[in-house]
């Protein structure tokens, strides 16, 4: 106490438990005195006061009111004067800070949940969303919100903007599909006001309609770190967010404060407004409205700032990824309706043929195939014509070779025919769509194999990858048993990329041995996993080695042990050329060797409908490396 | 063969369900009302015009009072511009008003590039109404605000004392953490002039026009603090302006997406736009001259001096600025250091006590029923933020709407969080059996591993459906708060040892040959091998497995440390093999159940292990004490 300096009196607990100075006026009450409060209503819009008052005092006195007019009267010709200048310079600002904003209010007809197929789920949650976004009263008694944002992210061509769409007519209430290039502005800033253009005008629509969405299509052009796409290069510099003058810079802040920020009411209006409800009702102001939503749809996430995938901003993020066997059942189905069509197209086996397609793929595949229809003669699609169109969007048009050596042709069927016979043998759940020797984009030749059921990777067993493998060996296998060691062919690129990529994975997931595969640093992975092209460690290369051999050993055996079917497989495929599913599933059944049924097997009733796995193939261990 | 017709009206919809509630009027449908129809028909400006066009209509009066109206303005204007040139008073007037033209057409230009767009919040007017009692989760914190916002009001003894308020006040912290929250908070209690500006409205079209914003916002605060006391002044997202050079940089992200260009010093601002010199005028803005100066400031001295004759008072300088950020690195360490932003508060996700006070404090908003224990949610949400924690209890909510409840119960936050966590729930159709098993061997294995190996995890659930990417998983979470930065090698072990659970569990209860990629190929993500090679990772390089650790080389790891860390990875497999051989019926026990249920919860995993005599421990929270605040537990006083 006695060493202390400068100070007033010291701070005391007093009988409330308060330190004896809480109980003091601080500054900020002291400028609530009456006289501050006077004063301050007095300098707060002293011009329009003063106007006011000899506005009054003109009321009682003529002359005052004659000079008052006067004075307004050369106030307005110099404002319109100054209107027709000023005018310009709105005229720019509006301009600069339209976006491009495609307005759907309610009532237009469009693309309805009816229209969205493939993904129940997904729709189911959209459904939900849109319910309680038109302000469900037992849901907000309840305490709850409607969403703000929801994120849909995933491949392109999965549905996301026409499920946007579907959500739009569903929710009926308006909807702002902005496109979020036309968001980046020509001058600095100019991008931020539009951003805070459109969200006042959704606000404003929602005050009116009771709800709004605003879309923003493909949003991680703006919503990027730093305010950029991440594409990094496109930019002026490789990822420097000002590039010269333009600038989006701010858009993302601007997004992220619109979204979730301050942007409730405030001034005087919201001040005026807190006054009549605490003096007048007598009871808490109302939260403020925000039944805006947003949507954005992305297919890079990852490049995303993490702040705008808060809850708050984007809530929910719903992945649109490529429907599943039943999803693309309902798509088929979906596009058939609308298309002539014979009863050869089956939706359950179009689906199982095309395993990861979009919806956008197969909205185009059923218009190529009606396009082969049309020059076929025929005004309706079949199978054939959707056999025709497949390969040629997988893998380019048919190109015959038209001069092709009967040697060539023969060792390019005996590889074909080895991979189909080792799909019948090694994955007797997949169906066999097409055998061919026709030049294909730039395939010489191929088998075309789906599964009756979907393939999930996780899913993936020891067993199943090595029957994959030998199935992508079998091409070479069948060459080297059936045309000699010397009539190997370097057509086996893709192939052996398949088996070098399974061969990969199965190390990584450490069934090459005990070990875990590569260990270390990420950036060790990265480098030498790209593709599977090599191997981290010496023990690691040598294990797949080995693996492989192993593999190209039992496949070459069991063909050899097959050679019937072999040679009377190459021959019909000598003298046809390409074969279908339905001849292919005949000769095979002639061997004892069953095609599963392609239609749907629900609840895992997979294996019971199958025919039986092959047994245990013996295998005569051979010298593994071919001499 | 039969030809189908296109038939566009055949949908193949199914009928749907429709819930009591949904035949509620919708807000959306009240405003179908003709009152609010009227209202967006007839607009004020379309009214007024409509009712002049009827009036003259009905009224010729009026038509010609109208055009008398026009014509007295056009004649005022001929009459100023038709002038004599001769007359030197007009030529003057003419002059004059050229010139107010001239200089009106800037100043409204620079009026209007110069506001920055601020949302000004008067004291007893925050519409929102957050105050401190609704800042939960984080005691410290929220003592910290409200002694800042104290002695932010003025307390007499304290500037006796010789003390100043705070200057500027830096809350950072990853996104959704309640730094926008605590600003609002503290907006309601501080009681004084609010001012908030987004940061972004600052970059501006023209060079000089960034700091004349700055100032002018300066400018008005100070103007506010004159009147109430003090002020405040809120810039979210700081780091769009007050980075290093002026502009927003690109930061090394963590997801490690190939943002490998930081380019931490970019170029100013080339061409036209203009934010440089916005940093410098921030900068002296929050500490510089910006003290009263020019004439009336001499004449106040010379008044003081000469009149009242003691010392000049001290400028109050009372306005707080806060800056928000998440990427603080990125700022201007000009910015960072005491004078401007004294204090750096760092706003991080809460603890587990501050996630239980947060639960309790949304559960008062919701309707929820008593099956919710917050302390257990609490301990099953790891780093949630309060706005995942809100947006949970939201989600839940609507899980039970679309069940007909209203009323939000622990069923619907199980249901919610996964979602939350992982994405949607999308059950294979069409699984086959083998497969099925298989999966159910692999999760198993992942329980068992908890149970045996991390006695201290309570298990939350169980399943066997898919949800976003994964096919089936185990939630556990531990009974008390952990940090990674203090797990010890018998953790990393343990937590190696649950990882490497489900390849055991194919293993022991199915086969060598059922060994499947779910167990993840990659590095570190979140799959089980990504986690073991990460964990080994982390392990060795903290040396854990030999004195030195991986840092000597730069680029790469030896050998030596590779074939320790294949060592441990072994060990660990054979170990957890041994001891699902020794559990071997209490596996298969549990996997038919799984089978049978699909997914198990809490209670009927615990009941299922303490048959086997594998007690699960209860949520600890000890001492279990709210922390006590200086002032008493008191809020806010003086209103």
């Amino acid at each position: 106490m006695t060493n202390v300096k400068n100070a007033p009196n010291q701070p005391f607990l007093n009988t409330k438990g308060q330190w004896n100075w809480e109980d003091e006026d601080t500054l900020v009450d002291r400028h609530n005195s009456l006289s501050n409060r006077i004063g301050r209503f007095l300098r707060s819009g002293w011009i329009w006061k003063t106007v006011l008052g000899i506005f009054i005092i003109g009321l009682v006195v003529p002359s005052v009111m004659r000079l008052l007019l006067t004075v307004l009267g050369v106030t307005i010709s110099v404002g319109i004067f100054m209107m027709t200048i000023v005018l310009q310079f709105v005229a720019i600002f509006w301009f600069l800070s339209k976006s491009r904003t495609y307005e759907i209010m309610p009532g237009t007809e469009g693309v309805s949940f009816a229209d969205y197929k493939g993904q129940p789920e997904l729709l189911e949650q959209a459904r939900q969303v849109v319910t309680l976004l038109r302000g469900v009263s037992t849901f907000e008694k309840a305490g709850g919100e409607p969403l703000t944002g929801v994120l849909l992210e995933g491949p392109p061509g999965t549905g996301k903007t026409w499920l946007a769409k579907a959500i739009s007519t569903e929710a009926g209430v308006p909807f702002y599909y902005v496109d979020t290039s036309s968001l980046q502005g020509m001058f600095m800033g100019t991008s931020s006001l539009k951003v805070i253009n459109m969200f006042g005008k959704a606000r404003k629509a929602a005050k009116m309609y009771g709800a709004a969405v605003i879309f923003l299509d493909e949003i991680d052009t703006v919503g990027s770190r730093g305010g950029v796409s991440s594409t990094g290069g496109q930019g002026p510099g490789g990822g420097n967010p000002m590039g010269g003058m333009g600038g989006e810079m701010g858009l993302l802040s601007t997004l992220l404060v619109q979204m979730d920020g301050f942007s409730s009411e405030h001034g005087w209006r919201a001040s005026l407004k807190a006054r009549f409800y605490k003096l007048v009702l007598r009871r808490k102001v109302p939260k403020p409205e925000r039944r805006v939503l947003v949507i954005g749809a992305t297919n890079r996430v990852a490049s995303l700032d993490p702040a705008l995938l808060r809850p708050g901003r984007f809530d929910k993020k719903l992945r649109v990824d490529p429907p599943d066997m039943q999803g693309r059942v309902d798509i088929f189905a979906y596009y058939l309706l609308k298309m002539a069509h014979d009863e050869s197209l089956v939706p359950a086996i179009l689906a199982t043929e095309t395993p990861g397609y979009t919806p956008a793929d197969i909205k185009y595949l059923l218009n190529e195939s009606l396009r082969y229809a049309l020059f076929a003669g025929r005004a309706y699609i079949t199978y054939e014509d959707f056999r025709m169109a497949q390969p040629e969007h997988e893998m380019g048009i048919r190109a015959p070779i038209k001069n092709m050596s009967p040697e060539a042709k023969r060792r390019l069927a005996y590889h074909e025919a080895g991979h189909a016979l080792a799909v019948r043998l090694f994955m007797p759940h997949h169906r066999i769509a097409r055998i061919t020797i026709i030049r294909q984009g730039e395939a010489f030749g191929h088998v075309s194999h789906y599964p009756a059921q979907d393939v999930y990777q996780g899913m993936q067993t020891i067993t199943k990858i090595e029957n994959r493998m030998k199935v992508s060996v079998a091409g070479k296998a069948g060459e080297i048993e059936f045309c000699g060691l010397n009539e190997q062919t370097v057509g086996v690129g893709g192939d052996f990329s398949t088996i070098r990529s399974l061969l990969w994975q199965m190390a990584m997931a450490g069934m090459l041995g005990p070990l875990g595969g590569a260990l270390g640093r990420p950036q060790d992975v990265m480098h030498t996993g790209s593709e599977g092209t090599s191997a981290p460690s010496p023990e690691m290369a040598k294990a797949m080695e080995e693996e492989f051999q192993k593999i190209l050993t039992e496949c070459r055996t069991v063909l050899r042990e097959h050679k019937n079917i072999m040679d009377a497989l190459v021959n019909l495929l000598l003298e046809k050329n390409e074969i279908l599913a339905n001849e292919i599933r005949a000769f095979f059944d002639q061997y004892g060797l069953h095609t599963p049924d392609p239609t749907l097997l629900n609840d895992g009733a997979g294996l019971v409908a199958l025919p039986p796995e092959i047994g245990e193939i013996p295998v005569a261990v051979t010298d593994s490396r071919p001499s | 063969m039969s030809i189908v017709k296109p038939d566009a009206n055949n949908k193949l919809a199914p009928p749907r369900k429709v819930y009591a509630w949904e035949r509620e009027k919708t807000r959306v449908e009240e405003r179908q009302k003709l009152r609010y129809r009227l209202q967006r028909t007839f607009t004020f400006w379309r009214l007024v015009i409509i009712v002049l066009v009827a009036a003259m209509l009905l009224d010729a009066s009026v038509m010609r009072g109208i055009i008398g109206f026009i014509n007295q303005i056009a004649t005022a204007i001929l009459q100023n511009f038709s002038v004599d040139f001769t007359n030197l008073t007009n030529t003057l007037l003419r002059l004059l008003i050229g010139i107010t033209i001239a200089i009106g057409q800037f100043a409204l230009i620079f009026w209007f590039l110069g506001n920055a767009r601020t949302y000004t919040i008067w004291p007893g007017s925050a519409t929102e109404g957050i105050s401190f009692d609704d800042y939960q989760g984080q005691p410290e914190l929220l003592e910290q605000a409200r002694q800042i916002v104290k002695l932010l009001r003025g307390v007499r003894i304290f500037e006796e004392s010789g003390g100043e308020p705070l200057n500027g006040l830096l809350l950072e912290g990853p996104p959704g953490t309640g730094k926008t929250w605590l600003a609002k908070a503290i907006s309601t209690e501080a009681n004084v002039p609010f001012f908030y500006i987004d940061a972004s409205s600052l970059n501006s079209m023209f060079m000089g026009i960034a700091p004349m914003k700055v100032s002018n916002l300066y400018k008005k605060a100070r103007a506010a603090a004159k009147d109430y006391g003090a002020a405040i002044i809120f810039i979210d997202e700081i780091d769009a302006i007050g980075s290093r050079a002026g502009v927003a940089t690109t930061t090394q992200r963590d997801s490690g997406e190939g943002f490998k260009d930081s380019g931490n010093r970019l170029p100013m601002m080339m061409g036209m736009g203009g934010n440089s010199g916005m940093v410098s005028t921030l900068l002296v803005e929050m500490d510089g001259f910006n003290a009263e100066h020019g004439g009336s400031a001499k004449r106040k001295a010379w008044f003081y001096k000469h009149i009242l004759g003691r010392k000049l008072p001290k400028p109050t300088r009372r306005v707080l600025t806060i800056g928000a950020t998440n990427r603080m690195q990125a700022l201007d360490p000009a910015l960072l250091r005491a004078g401007r932003f004294d204090k750096k508060i760092r706003v991080d996700a809460p603890d587990l006590e501050g996630r239980r006070d947060i639960f309790d404090y949304y559960l008062t908003r919701f309707k929820h029923d008593e099956t919710i224990d917050s302390l257990i949610l609490a301990s099953e949400t790891p780093y949630y933020t309060p706005a995942d924690i809100k947006h949970l209890i939201n989600e839940a909510l609507r899980y039970a709407m679309f069940d007909e409840r209203d009323t939000v119960t622990m069923n619907d936050i199980r249901q919610a969080q996964p979602e939350h966590e992982f994405g949607l729930r999308q059950p294979i159709k069409n699984l086959a059996k083998e497969d099925e098993y298989r999966l159910a061997a692999h999760e198993v294995g992942h329980a068992l591993a908890f149970r045996i190996f991390r006695p201290n995890y309570r298990i939350a659930r169980i399943t066997i459906i898919a949800q976003g990417g994964a096919h089936g998983y185990v939630l556990a979470y531990p009974a008390n708060e952990e940090f990674v930065t203090v797990s010890t090698y018998d953790d990393l072990m343990n937590q190696l040892r649950v990882s490497v659970g489900g390849r055991a569990g194919e293993l022991e209860f199915v086969g060598d040959h059922a060994q499947s990629l779910g167990v993840g190929t990659g590095w570190g993500d979140s799959s089980d091998f990504g986690q073991i090679r990460a964990a080994l990772w982390r392990m060795a390089n903290a040396g854990m497995f030999g004195p030195l650790g991986a840092n000597l080389r730069g680029t790469n790891y030896t050998p030596e440390m590779t074939e320790e860390m294949e060592n441990a990875f072994r060990s660990v497999l054979e170990e957890v093999r041994l001891s699902f051989r020794l559990h071997k019926e209490m596996g298969e026990e549990l996997i038919n159940l799984i089978l049978e249920k699909k997914e198990m919860f809490t209670d009927e995993v615990e009941a299922f292990f303490d048959k086997y005599g594998f007690y699960t421990p209860k949520v600890n929270l000890d001492p279990y004490k709210k922390i006590e605040t200086i002032t008493g537990g008191k809020t806010n006083d003086e209103r």
